[in-house]
């Protein structure tokens, strides 16, 4: 099974986003694989600012996709920020970096990263992890309500529910 | 009391009296006095005061016989007691040789006859040799002191510059350092992604368009990935020999054979068919940092099955031996072996044997593996007979 929603990819290298998208499209995922230059325009486009208040052109993603070594907001920026969200921390975020630093993963991980990936080198691994995706993230994986039902819903059950607000 | 018991007791007082006539000849002197100036009664009787006690010639500056002449003839005028600020007079020991160095406090005073003339001058004096010395050596000392106290003080202004320039030195390292830390995470970053960027278009290119552009150019394509990835991988190989130096180490007991097996059971490449590794039980236990020792081991593998003649299996042995406090694991191979030269340069930093036509490597992993046992507290090496083979060791502590 395969759930269609959106992918925000947030990446500053433009051959790492025409490199990823090419391994999406070899990997034949259907999902709209949107992008962001910077780790600001990500936070725009996650809470709607400005130009991104058209959710139907800048649709909320079931999957942050994030670079970060990015201009004016790194990927730790976003994560730190994203994590204090109120609804929108649900957001399952992969870490996609260039290495494995030691200090990179677990700062990622603490700062509540759900993954963390280096990026492939080849194609052929590209590939290989577009696959993986598809069949974790965009599969077997269940997203949270804001990704699924949409921000509204996913307010209005935080708001109602104890159980949540307890968690 | 008759005149000889008068001159016994005179002279048997214990203070230094000598009693000279107003044209200074002595006429009696107390036994006190003949003993502090080392002379004898019957030598100086009847003499002249300054013929017995001249100036020492040794010395210059002496200005004994000007003082006390200069006071005697006072006492002429003034018929007054003239005492003396304390003079120096050195005195000629009856031997010979060099004058004997004395200080004396004088007091001069007249002995008035009925009619008011002077028949006698009682010279009295005080031999304040001792005390002087002292008084000298104690200025010494004060001088010293104060020296001392100047150096201790030179000595805590150098302590405070040197300490200072130690703060400078440090907080200067610590710059280095974190220059250095942010160097090597732009090296892992940004120099990575053009590699990555040039090996992935150049595989597209030769996978959508290798047939169009023939095999000459597609075999060129294929040379700049692999230099791409070459590249990528020394990256990779440098920034683990950095961070070597700053991964804290601790030791505990390893079981060295367990570690072998678990990195042979992971590599095809070390198993059979494709290799041989044979471990001689037991092997002894030694003090190690797992992560470290599993890389070193895995980098000593990996080149005892790579530098292997064509159509060669590899085959490799692995012991232990005992080193005093130290155990040394033995990897033997029956690969192509290093000659003294490149024995000498192997665990150095970038230093191939092998151009990369013949072997692939970085030139990084035997420098790993010589960093990794010096942290923890070992050392490596390696015996060869080219040709016949290598036997490298690493060494560590028992546990």
């Amino acid at each position: 099974m395969q759930h269609r929603f959106n992918i925000l990819l947030a990446e500053d290298d433009e051959n790492d986003v025409f490199l990823l998208k090419l391994a999406f499209e070899k990997a034949q995922i259907q999902n709209r694989l949107c992008v962001t230059r910077d780790g600001q325009e990500a936070i725009d486009w996650l809470t709607g600012a400005g130009e991104f208040s058209n959710r139907a052109e800048y649709p909320l993603p079931c999957l942050l996709i994030l670079d970060l070594k990015m201009p004016r907001k790194s990927g730790m920026d976003v994560l730190r920020w994203l994590r204090q969200q109120t609804v929108l921390n649900c957001l399952p975020v992969v870490v996609l970096s260039s290495s494995a630093h030691r200090y990179d993963v677990e700062r990622a991980y603490k700062l509540g990263a759900n993954a963390f990936v280096v990026k492939p080198s080849s194609n052929e691994e590209r590939v290989q992890l577009a696959q993986m995706i598809k069949g974790f993230w965009l599969g077997f994986n269940h997203p949270p309500v804001m990704c699924t039902e949409g921000l509204e819903a996913a307010l209005k059950l935080h708001a109602e529910k104890e159980i949540i607000t307890g968690l | 009391m008759n005149t000889a018991e008068l001159h016994t007791l005179f002279e048997s007082v214990p203070d230094l009296y000598l009693v000279l006539k107003p044209d200074f000849t002595i006429v009696a002197v107390s036994n006190a006095y003949l003993r502090a100036t080392m002379t004898k009664r019957e030598e100086i009787a009847g003499r002249g005061i300054f013929d017995v006690f001249p100036d020492n010639p040794g010395d210059p500056s002496a200005t004994g016989v000007r003082n006390l002449r200069a006071s005697l003839e006072r006492v002429l005028q003034t018929r007054a007691s003239d005492a003396m600020a304390i003079q120096r007079y050195d005195i000629r020991p009856p031997e010979g040789g060099e004058f004997l160095e004395r200080y004396w406090s004088p007091l001069n005073s007249a002995v008035l006859a009925a009619n008011g003339e002077i028949i006698y001058i009682i010279h009295r004096v005080e031999d304040v040799t001792e005390f002087v010395r002292l008084q000298r050596e104690h200025i010494e000392q004060g001088k010293a002191a104060e020296q001392w106290r100047t150096r201790a003080a030179q000595m805590e202004t150098e302590v405070l510059l040197r300490s200072q320039e130690l703060v400078d030195t440090n907080q200067r390292l610590r710059a280095t350092v974190s220059e250095l830390e942010a160097f090597c995470y732009s090296l892992s970053h940004d120099m990575r992604a053009p590699l990555r960027a040039i090996q992935s278009f150049s595989q597209l290119v030769l996978d959508d368009a290798g047939a169009k552009i023939g095999a000459e150019h597609s075999e060129y394509l294929k040379k700049v990935i692999s230099a791409a990835r070459r590249m990528d991988r020394l990256i990779v190989d440098v920034l683990a020999f950095a961070s070597l130096s700053r991964q804290k180490v601790t030791l505990e007991p390893l079981d060295a054979e367990k570690l072998i097996l678990d990195i042979v059971r992971e590599r095809p490449d070390l198993q059979p068919p494709r290799a041989e590794v044979a471990i001689e039980r037991p092997l002894l236990p030694m003090l190690g940092h797992e992560a470290c020792l599993t890389q070193c081991i895995s980098n000593f593998l990996e080149n005892a099955v790579k530098y292997v003649a064509r159509g060669i299996k590899p085959h490799v042995r692995i012991h232990t031996e005992e080193m005093g406090d130290q155990v040394r694991l033995w990897f033997k191979d029956n690969g192509i072996g290093i000659d003294p030269e490149g024995q000498r340069r192997l665990f150095q930093m970038f230093q191939r044997i092998h151009g990369p036509a013949e072997y692939e490597g970085t030139g990084i992993g035997l420098a790993i593996v010589r960093k990794s046992v010096e942290r923890m507290g070992g050392q490596v090496g390696v015996e060869s007979d080219s040709g016949k083979g290598s036997r490298f060791w690493l060494q560590l502590p028992r546990a």
